[in-house]
C-alpha cells in the first residue's frame, strides 16, 4: 500500500472553533488549506454535532455556530477532512509532513505551514474508586448526550461532580436532553461579590450565566456546593458515591460524609489541560501556567510558536474557552498565510476582542480555581495509571527512591507507558510529584514521540514512506 | 431514525444507526474489558479517544468504541483484557 | 557544558535546576554518570568500602540505559571477550537470585535468524567458535525453530540458538543497582550536572558542578556514555568514542508468549557502521524492536537533543518485523525512541586509568553495555581500590581488553 498524499499551503490540525477560524482566515487570504479533525464531523468538542436526526441539540447556538464556521471555511476554499487523526508531524524541506490515520488508511499531508488547534482534554484527577466502570469524564457525559440518542445508557442515578463553569454547561446539556440529573457536586462556593464584579465588567456574558444557573435548577438535581466526591464505591461498577463538605482549610470534613446510593453514572470534571502532543513532538517550546491549564504551547500575539511556520491557536495555547479560541484561530490562520506571502488581514479588531475574551476567561477561572490535585489522600493501592495498573504507593516509592521528574516516574513505574501514552495518568503523576515537593514546572512533561496515538503498523509504514520521500526529494 | 443490526461478540443487536458504539455497549453493561495486571473491570472513561479504556475489535481491527459509530453489519468483539 | 547523562531538550520544560540538594564537599571517589555503568561502578566501589558519590545530570538510567533493550548474553559478541562476558552474565544471574529478581531477569534464550547463505555460513562459524570456548549454543533447523519460536514464520533458512541469553528490565535493573549501591554506602544525586574537572598539580582533584559547587575527590570515574569525552576534553584527553544513534519501536501489549526469545541478527563485526536487529517481547507484553541497518548519520549535537526516530528506520524496522513475524504485521505501534550509544573503534569498552592521575573511565558501550556493566564495575573498583573483585585471570584479561590507552595515547 502507499499513503494517499495531499499538499497545501496551510494545514490546520483541529476543526473546533480555533481550527475552523484559522482555516477560514488562511483560505480567505488565498492560501490552499486542509483542515484535519479526528472526529466524524467538524465543530470540535465545543460544537459537537449530533449524529441523530431530531436531536435536542440540533438547534443549539454552539451546534449552529460549528456548522456556520465549517460552512464559512469551506466557502473560503478550505478542505475539511474529518475522521482524520494526525498521528505524527515532522519537518521536511519547505514545510511539514503530517501523518494521518484517515479511518484506517494512511494519509500524508505536506504543508508549507501548520496551525495546531488541537484543543483541550479533561484533566483527570484520581480519587478513590475512579477506575470503576460508570465513572466517566464530565465531557464524556456531555458527548454521550449530544452525539448519542440523548439518554445516558446506564441505569441508576446520575451524579455530576467536580469544579468549574464547564460543570454548569454539562448540567445544561442534561436539561436540554431532558435527562435526569440527580446530584450536582461543585467544590467551590463562588462568592456573590466575585460573580457580580466579573459580570459588571462583562455585562454581555450575564445572559449566558443566568441561563446556565436556570438550567441547572431545571434539572432538578440536588445541588451540593462546597462539596467533593471522596469515593466512588462498587464492586464491578460504581454503585454509590460518597461526598463530603470542604472545611475552611479546603479539606473534606470526613466526619460529615453523605452517601448517595444506587448510582449508575458518576461524571467528574475538574477542568481542562491543553493538548500539546503535536507541538511538543515538533519541538516547540512550552510553558507552565496553572491558570491556563498547565503546560501549554508558547506563542507570540500572532500565534507563532518557537518553530518557524508552526503556529498554534485556541486551547493549545492555554485554556480559555471557545470565544478566545475562535479569535486566536482567526489571527493565527491569517498570520500563517501572510508569512507565506499571502495578503495580510487587518487583525486589530480580533486582537482587541481576544484580549477581552481572555480577560473574561481569566476572571472566571479565578472564581473557580482549578485544583492541581484533589485534597484527598489516595490510599497506596489506588491506581494512578489505569493502563498499566500502577498504584499510588508504587509511584510514591519511586519518587522517594530518586524518580524526580515525570519521565523518571514513567521509567521506574511504567505509569504512562500504556496505550494512553501518559495522557490520563499525567495529572495524577504530577500531583504525586508535587506532593513530594517537586512542582510541575520542575517535573516537566513527557514529550510526545511517534506515534501520537497508537496506530496499526501498516499505516505507520505507509505514512513514513511518504515522509521519507519528502525528506529525501532532491 | 434508521434501525440497524450489528453483531457484538457473536450476538445480533438491533440499534439506531450512527450512535456512539459506547452507548450500545454500555446499555448492556458498563464494562467490556479488564485491566492488564489486576484484571479489574473497566469501561469508557474519557469518551474522546484518549484513554483507550473502551477498546474493542471492530471488523478485526483494534478500535476505540467511543469514536466508532454504529453501522449495519459491523462486527464487534469485546474482552480485550484477555491479552 | 554538562558532564553526564541526558541533555536537556529544547524548551523551558526541561530547565531543571535541581542542584538544590545538599552536596558533600568531598568524597573518596566521584562517579560521573548515573546510567547502568556508573551505577554498577558505584555499587562495586561501595562494596569495596570506597563510599563513592555518584552524580547524574538528569534522572538515573534515563538516557542510554533507559533506551536499551538490555540483553544479557555472550552470543555473537567478540570471541576475545568470551571469558569476561561469561562472568558478566553470571553476575547478573547471581544478582537476580540474590535480590529476588525485582528487575525481571528472564533467561529466555536468543535466536540468531539467518536469512541467506552468507548468513548461514556466518552462523555456523559463530556457533563453532563459541562452542569451542564452552558456550551452550547451537544451530537449529527451521523445524526445531517452529517449536522454539512458533510465530517466527518468515522466510529464514535457519537460526542459531543460545539458550542462556537473558533480558532484564533496563529501568528496574538500574533502580535495583542504585538501591543496592546506596545500601552498601554509596551516595547518589540526580539532577546534579557536572560542568568541569578540578585539577591540582597535574592531578584531577574533583569536579565542579554546573551551579559552581566544587566537590573534591581522590578519584573521578567518567561513566557518562556518549558524553564522556566532553568531560575528558576539559583536561585535554581526546577519547575515540563516537555517538551512534540507535532507535527502538514498541507495539501495544500482545499475548504472553507471542515472542518467546530474543530474536536477533548481527550484520557485521562491530564499529560505528555495524547494524543489528533485536526483537523481543517485554514483561509488559509489548513487542520491542530495534533494527539498525548500517550507519545512520548522527548529526552534530544530536545526542544533546531529544530526537525522533528517522522515517527510513521506521520503514525498515516494520518491514523486518512483518517479514519475520507475519502474524504481527497489523498490530498497533505504541511508541518509539532514540538513544545514543558510545561506539569505540574495536567495539569494546574503555575501562581503566586515563593518562591523568586521579581520572578513570568506564565508557564505550557499543550498544551492549548492559551486559557488561556489573563486571566492569567490579573490574574498575578493583583497579581503583586495589581490592580486586574479579579473579586474577579475568582481571588480567579485562586490563588488556579494555585498556583506555590501546589506541595510542591522545593528549
Amino acid at each position: 500500500m502507499t499513503a494517499e498524499r495531499l499538499s497545501c499551503d496551510v494545514a490546520v490540525v483541529g476543526a473546533g472553533p480555533a481550527g475552523l477560524a484559522a482555516a477560514s482566515a488562511a483560505a480567505t487570504a488565498g492560501a490552499s488549506v486542509i483542515c484535519l479533525d479526528a472526529f466524524g464531523q467538524p465543530g470540535g468538542q465545543y460544537a459537537m454535532q449530533p449524529t441523530q436526526a431530531g436531536s435536542a441539540f440540533a438547534e443549539t447556538s454552539a451546534v449552529l455556530s460549528g456548522q456556520d464556521a465549517a460552512q464559512q471555511a469551506a466557502a473560503a476554499g478550505a478542505k475539511i477532512l474529518c475522521g482524520a487523526e494526525v498521528f505524527w508531524g515532522a519537518p521536511v524541506p519547505g514545510g511539514f509532513c503530517l501523518s494521518v490515520n484517515r479511518q484506517g488508511s494512511a494519509l500524508a499531508v505536506e504543508a508549507r505551514a501548520v496551525v495546531v488547534a488541537a484543543g483541550a482534554m479533561e484533566r483527570p484527577l484520581p480519587f478513590p474508586g475512579w477506575t470503576l466502570p460508570g465513572v466517566i469524564g464530565a465531557g464524556a457525559a456531555q458527548r454521550m448526550l449530544k452525539t448519542g440518542s440523548g439518554a445516558l445508557p446506564m441505569t441508576g442515578s446520575t451524579v455530576l461532580a467536580g469544579s468549574g463553569p464547564f460543570l454548569l454547561a454539562v448540567a445544561q446539556s442534561f436539561a436540554r436532553a431532558g435527562q435526569p440529573l440527580d446530584h450536582f457536586v461543585e467544590m467551590q462556593r463562588p462568592s456573590l461579590t466575585g460573580l457580580t464584579g466579573l459580570f459588571m465588567r462583562h455585562p454581555d456574558r450575564v445572559f449566558e450565566a443566568m441561563r446556565l444557573g436556570r438550567d441547572l435548577r431545571g434539572t432538578g438535581a440536588t445541588r451540593h456546593f462546597g462539596h467533593i466526591v471522596t469515593r466512588a464505591i462498587g464492586r464491578d461498577r460504581v454503585e454509590a458515591v460518597e461526598i463530603a463538605p470542604l472545611d475552611g482549610s479546603g479539606r473534606p470534613d470526613m466526619s460529615r460524609t453523605t452517601r448517595i446510593e444506587r448510582v449508575g453514572t458518576l461524571a467528574v470534571g475538574y477542568g481542562f489541560q491543553p493538548v500539546i502532543d503535536l507541538t511538543t513532538a515538533l519541538g516547540a517550546a512550552h510553558d507552565f501556567d496553572a491558570a491556563l491549564g498547565g503546560w501549554h504551547c508558547r506563542a507570540d500575539d500572532d500565534g507563532a510558536t518557537t518553530i518557524p511556520n508552526l503556529w498554534a491557536a485556541g486551547e493549545t495555547l492555554g485554556i480559555g474557552g471557545a470565544a478566545p479560541a475562535q479569535l486566536s484561530g482567526r489571527i493565527a490562520g491569517g498570520a500563517a498565510a501572510a508569512a507565506l506571502g499571502f495578503p495580510a488581514d487587518d487583525t486589530a479588531e480580533p486582537r482587541k476582542r481576544v484580549r477581552r475574551a481572555r480577560a473574561f476567561a481569566a476572571g472566571l477561572a479565578a472564581l473557580f480555581p482549578m485544583p492541581r490535585h484533589l485534597p484527598l489522600e489516595l490510599p497506596d493501592d489506588e491506581l494512578i495509571c489505569r493502563c498499566e495498573d500502577i498504584r499510588a504507593g508504587d509511584i510514591a516509592t519511586a519518587i522517594a527512591e530518586g524518580a524526580h521528574e515525570s519521565f523518571a516516574v514513567k521509567t521506574w513505574t511504567r505509569a504512562g507507558m500504556g496505550p494512553c501514552q501518559g495522557r490520563i495518568c499525567g495529572a495524577g503523576v504530577a500531583a504525586a510529584l508535587a506532593r513530594a515537593g517537586i512542582p510541575s514546572e520542575t517535573a516537566s512533561y513527557n514529550r510526545a514521540h511517534l506515534p501520537l496515538r497508537p496506530v496499526p503498523l501498516p499505516l505507520v509504514r505507509d505514512a513514513m514512506e511518504a515522509q521519507n520521500q519528502m525528506e529525501t526529494r532532491a | 431514525m434508521t434501525m440497524i443490526e450489528i453483531e457484538i461478540d457473536g450476538a445480533s443487536v438491533v440499534c439506531r444507526e450512527g450512535l456512539p458504539l459506547t452507548e450500545v455497549l454500555m446499555s448492556g453493561a458498563p464494562s467490556w474489558r479488564r485491566s492488564p495486571k489486576l484484571g479489574a473491570p473497566r469501561g469508557m472513561f474519557c469518551g474522546m479517544g484518549l484513554c483507550f479504556e473502551c477498546a474493542v475489535e471492530v471488523d478485526g481491527t483494534w478500535a476505540r468504541a467511543c469514536l466508532e459509530r454504529t453501522r449495519a453489519g459491523m462486527r464487534v468483539r469485546t474482552g480485550e483484557g484477555d491479552i | 557544558m554538562r558532564g553526564s547523562g541526558r541533555r536537556h531538550p529544547r524548551g523551558s520544560a526541561a530547565r531543571i535546576g535541581r542542584c538544590d540538594v545538599t552536596l558533600p564537599e568531598r568524597a573518596e571517589v566521584i562517579v560521573v554518570g548515573g546510567g547502568i555503568v556508573g551505577l554498577a561502578a558505584a555499587l562495586a566501589l561501595a562494596e569495596a568500602g570506597a563510599a563513592p558519590l555518584l552524580l547524574e545530570a538528569r534522572s538515573f538510567g534515563g538516557a542510554v540505559t533507559g533506551g536499551s533493550l538490555a540483553a544479557i548474553g555472550t552470543h555473537m559478541h567478540g570471541l576475545e571477550e568470551y571469558a569476561v562476558m561469561d562472568e558478566a552474565c553470571a553476575l547478573w544471574r547471581d544478582l537476580a537470585a540474590r535480590t529476588g529478581n525485582p528487575f525481571e531477569y528472564n533467561p529466555q534464550g536468543q535466536i540468531g535468524f539467518l536469512l541467506d547463505a552468507d548468513g548461514v555460513e556466518a552462523g555456523e562459524r559463530w556457533v563453532a567458535d563459541e562452542r569451542a570456548l564452552g558456550a551452550d549454543c547451537r544451530l537449529v533447523t527451521p523445524a526445531e525453530l517452529a517449536e522454539i519460536e512458533p510465530n517466527l514464520t518468515g522466510p529464514i533458512l535457519g537460526a542459531t540458538f543460545a539458550p542462556d541469553t537473558a533480558t532484564v528490565n533496563p529501568f528496574l535493573a538500574a533502580r535495583t543497582v542504585l538501591s543496592l549501591a546506596r545500601a552498601a554506602g554509596a551516595s547518589a544525586r540526580d539532577h546534579a550536572p557536572v560542568a568541569d574537572l578540578l585539577v591540582e598539580a597535574g592531578r584531577v582533584a574533583g569536579v565542579r558542578m554546573e551551579n559552581g559547587t566544587e566537590i573534591r575527590a581522590e578519584h573521578v570515574v567518567l561513566a557518562s556514555g556518549p558524553w564522556t569525552q566532553d568531560v575528558s576534553a576539559r583536561v585535554g584527553i581526546d577519547l575515540p568514542l563516537v555517538p551512534r544513534q540507535a532507535q527502538c519501536l514498541a507495539t501495544l501489549r500482545q499475548r504472553p508468549g507471542t515472542i518467546r526469545r530474543i530474536v536477533s541478527a548481527v550484520e557485521s563485526g562491530g564499529g560505528v557502521d555495524s547494524g543489528y536487529t533485536q526483537i523481543q517481547q517485554a514483561g509488559s507484553g509489548q513487542i520491542l524492536f530495534n533494527t539498525v541497518v548500517g550507519l545512520i548519520e548522527t548529526p552534530e549535537g544530536a545526542r544533546d537533543r531529544i530526537n525522533e526516530v528517522p522515517s527510513g528506520f521506521v520503514l525498515t524496522s516494520i518491514d523486518t518485523l512483518s517479514l519475520l513475524f507475519p502474524s504481527l504485521a497489523g498490530v498497533p505501534l505504541l511508541r518509539s525512541w532514540v538513544r545514543f550509544e558510545a561506539v569505540s573503534p574495536d567495539a569494546r569498552f574503555l575501562a581503566g586509568r586515563l593518562p591523568r592521575d586521579g581520572l578513570w573511565i568506564c565508557a564505550g558501550d557499543n550498544g551492549s553495555g548492559y551486559c557488561r556493566a556489573l563486571m566492569l564495575g567490579r573490574f574498575l573498583a578493583g583497579e581503583i581500590t586495589g581490592q580486586p573483585a574479579l579473579a586474577p585471570a579475568l582481571r588480567a584479561e579485562a586490563r588488556a581488553l579494555y585498556d583506555p590507552d590501546r589506541f595510542g595515547r591522545a593528549a
